[in-house]
């Protein structure tokens, strides 16, 4: 029950403490190694460029939505087109496609708390959907060189980054 | 090096991106984990939430039909919920400032922006077990005593964008939009 003040404190019992047990030497600090070998070898064996098709395919899509609704409700369209590039943000770097995250990364700025898209703001939208395009097709990993950076940092001057 | 053994933990993990659910198993198995649940999505988690006991949760923001924010809303304040204290870790692309304050608003424990590293993990599941927040219940919000959040976001706070009112892009913005179309044509090319 909330006293006087508005608020109560509520102290829990730390579960999570009891659960794992006390500390332990856990050795030269291998197991954090093996983890993070683990992780790069997992991250490795996915190619990001395997499931590109399925999201250019919703992407274009949910351009053409967007294009077709001009002058009316866009909402569905441009939370679709967040989305989707907000997954690939996440999992670009990760998965050994840092272009993918740095142009979803804009993409994503740029739609955040839009709710229409004129012309001219549909065509951003369209330069970032082709850029993403180009890199998943030509399975451009790392940092795509200087046309890579080119493209990138063009998007992000756009965008306000 | 002196920590924690995971093995007695179970955790849940709740991204609807199976490449992200599979990579974080593989993490948390090598970090000795050896319960792991997985959930695809917000309303995937309420079932397992319900069926097993779960220590800790580790959950992706946008997922549909239920995201993160909702999922982590319904553990603190509905009463079907198992654990409204369940430590939640908010992993997400999102890096931005004002998005992991209101992450936080809504309840988790820790902020984690991708990309990840299984030390980071590490050191975040740490930090939950070593750093247990008090909770605060006002009218307006239950969840972990924010103030003693210090919460890491990257870069610098960004310009907001103008909302689209204007519609069109000004000269310095085509240009940039040319030089894109330019260096994407050039890379089709070699194709």
């Amino acid at each position: 029950m909330a006293d006087d003040r508005g608020y109560e404190i509520i102290n829990p019992p730390n579960k999570l403490k009891q659960t794992v047990g006390p500390k332990v030497d856990l050795g030269s600090g291998e197991l954090l190694a093996r983890a993070d070998a683990a992780m790069r070898k997992a991250a490795a064996a996915v190619d990001l460029a395997d499931d590109a098709d399925e999201y250019l395919a919703r992407l274009r899509k949910a351009l053409a939505d967007v294009g077709a609704r001009q002058g009316g409700d866009q909402t569905a369209a441009i939370t679709e087109i967040y989305n989707i590039t907000h997954d690939l943000r996440g999992q670009g770097t990760t998965f050994g496609y840092p272009l993918v995250t740095r142009v979803a990364r804009s993409l994503n700025h740029y739609l955040e708390n839009r709710k229409k898209l004129s012309g001219a703001e549909a065509d951003v939208v369209k330069a970032h959907v082709d850029a993403l395009t180009v890199v998943l097709k030509n399975r451009m990993t790392g940092d795509g060189g200087a046309v890579g950076e080119e493209i990138a940092s063009s998007l992000e001057s756009i965008v306000g980054l | 090096m002196i920590g924690y053994r995971l093995e007695r933990l179970t955790v849940l993990i709740v991204d609807d991106n199976k490449n992200m659910r599979s990579l974080l198993r593989t993490v948390l198995e090598a970090l000795g984990v050896s319960q792991i649940i997985d959930a695809r999505d917000g309303e995937h988690a309420i079932e397992k939430l319900q069926q097993y006991n779960i220590d800790l949760a580790i959950v992706d923001w946008v997922m549909e039909p239920m995201d993160g924010i909702a999922l982590t809303q319904w553990v603190r304040t509905n009463p079907d919920s198992p654990d409204q204290f369940l430590p939640i870790i908010m992993l997400s692309g999102h890096t931005e400032r004002e998005r992991v304050v209101q992450a936080r608003d809504t309840g988790i424990t820790e902020f984690m922006a991708k990309p990840i590293s299984a030390r980071s993990l590490y050191k975040r599941i740490q930090a939950v077990i070593e750093h247990p927040r008090p909770f605060v219940r006002t009218k307006d919000y239950f969840g972990p005593d924010r103030r003693r959040q210090t919460l890491p976001f990257e870069g610098a706070d960004r310009r907001k964008n103008s909302g689209g009112d204007a519609g069109s892009l000004t000269s310095d913005q085509e240009a940039a939009l040319k030089r894109t179309a330019a260096g994407i044509k050039s890379l089709e090319k070699t194709r």
